[in-house]
């Protein structure tokens, strides 16, 4: 299936239903769609967040696949070239006080993906992340 | 049961209960004056977490008092409610009080556990274990 969105924070929810609707027939567990919904939240909010100065007229492409073993899902844009791999994940915290509050996102999806990888092309973003169905 | 004044309900609450709640819902309340009680219902993802951040800051930090976290009706979490959470919680340490989450679904608290939560906050199974926790 593929997806045109609008960078917006709505644009979550439209995406998983359609992305629901797309993977119903394959009978996902539970654990395996809220993977997929943790990787959609992550990935798109990232690009609403960050890959656009000024969001209004730029758009996301979501392309989402799957087969026997894995569902794999692509979002290319056209913002600022931005590697989200290139992003350490947060140090873990000793108490609440050292807490900061962000930089989870990609590490939630690191956690679920078989394989996660980032290019730039063309001058567009692309993400590709891969989800293990065993 | 626990003497609940002060009972604010915000958000729609006439879901269909075979449908998953879509709309976060916050359900702000206190015992005895002491401690608040936020019940969270929904999906807490980016658009959950806009929806009722204000909200949910307003209920636990400004109140600097300990504060209990229903997570039982939370059927989503993914980083920004995570962000929510841990800005609260940091709010009201700064005020001398502690944040305890509980009733937490599995695949909520695999995500919670994900981001260390558990190490730096009190996340418990039961209402009952929370106020044991804060009595102790």
């Amino acid at each position: 299936m593929r997806l045109e969105l609008p960078a917006a924070t709505a644009s979550v929810e439209r995406a998983r239903r359609a992305v629901h609707e797309f993977l119903a027939p394959h009978a996902l567990t539970p654990q395996q769609v809220y993977a997929v919904e943790v990787v959609l939240e992550e990935a798109l909010m990232n690009i609403v967040m960050h890959a656009f100065p000024k969001p209004e007229g730029h758009g996301i492409e979501l392309v989402v696949s799957i087969d026997d073993e894995q569902v794999v899902l692509r979002f290319e844009d056209d913002g600022i070239p931005f590697d989200p791999l290139s992003i350490d994940a947060p140090p873990r915290p000793a108490s609440i006080e050292q807490a900061e509050p962000g930089g989870l996102g990609l590490l939630f999806v690191r956690e679920r993906s078989r394989s996660l990888v980032y290019e730039r092309r063309d001058g567009r973003n692309v993400l590709t992340v891969a989800l293990s169905r065993e | 049961m626990l003497g609940f004044a002060d009972r604010v309900v915000i958000g729609d609450t006439a879901q269909p209960h075979t449908l998953e709640k879509l709309r976060m819902d916050m359900e702000l309340s206190d015992i005895d004056g002491r401690v608040s009680v936020v019940r969270l219902a929904g999906r807490l993802d980016a658009a959950g977490a806009e929806r009722i951040g204000l909200r949910f800051t307003a209920g636990v930090v400004a109140q600097a008092r300990p504060a209990l976290v229903d997570l039982s009706g939370v059927s989503f979490i993914a980083s920004m409610g995570i962000r929510l959470l841990i800005s609260s919680a940091k709010g009201l340490k700064a005020k001398g009080a502690t944040m305890v989450l509980y009733g937490a679904q599995p695949m909520v608290q695999d995500v919670l556990e994900q981001a260390a939560l558990d190490q730096i906050l009190d996340i418990v199974a039961s209402e009952a274990d929370a106020l044991a926790r804060l009595a102790g």
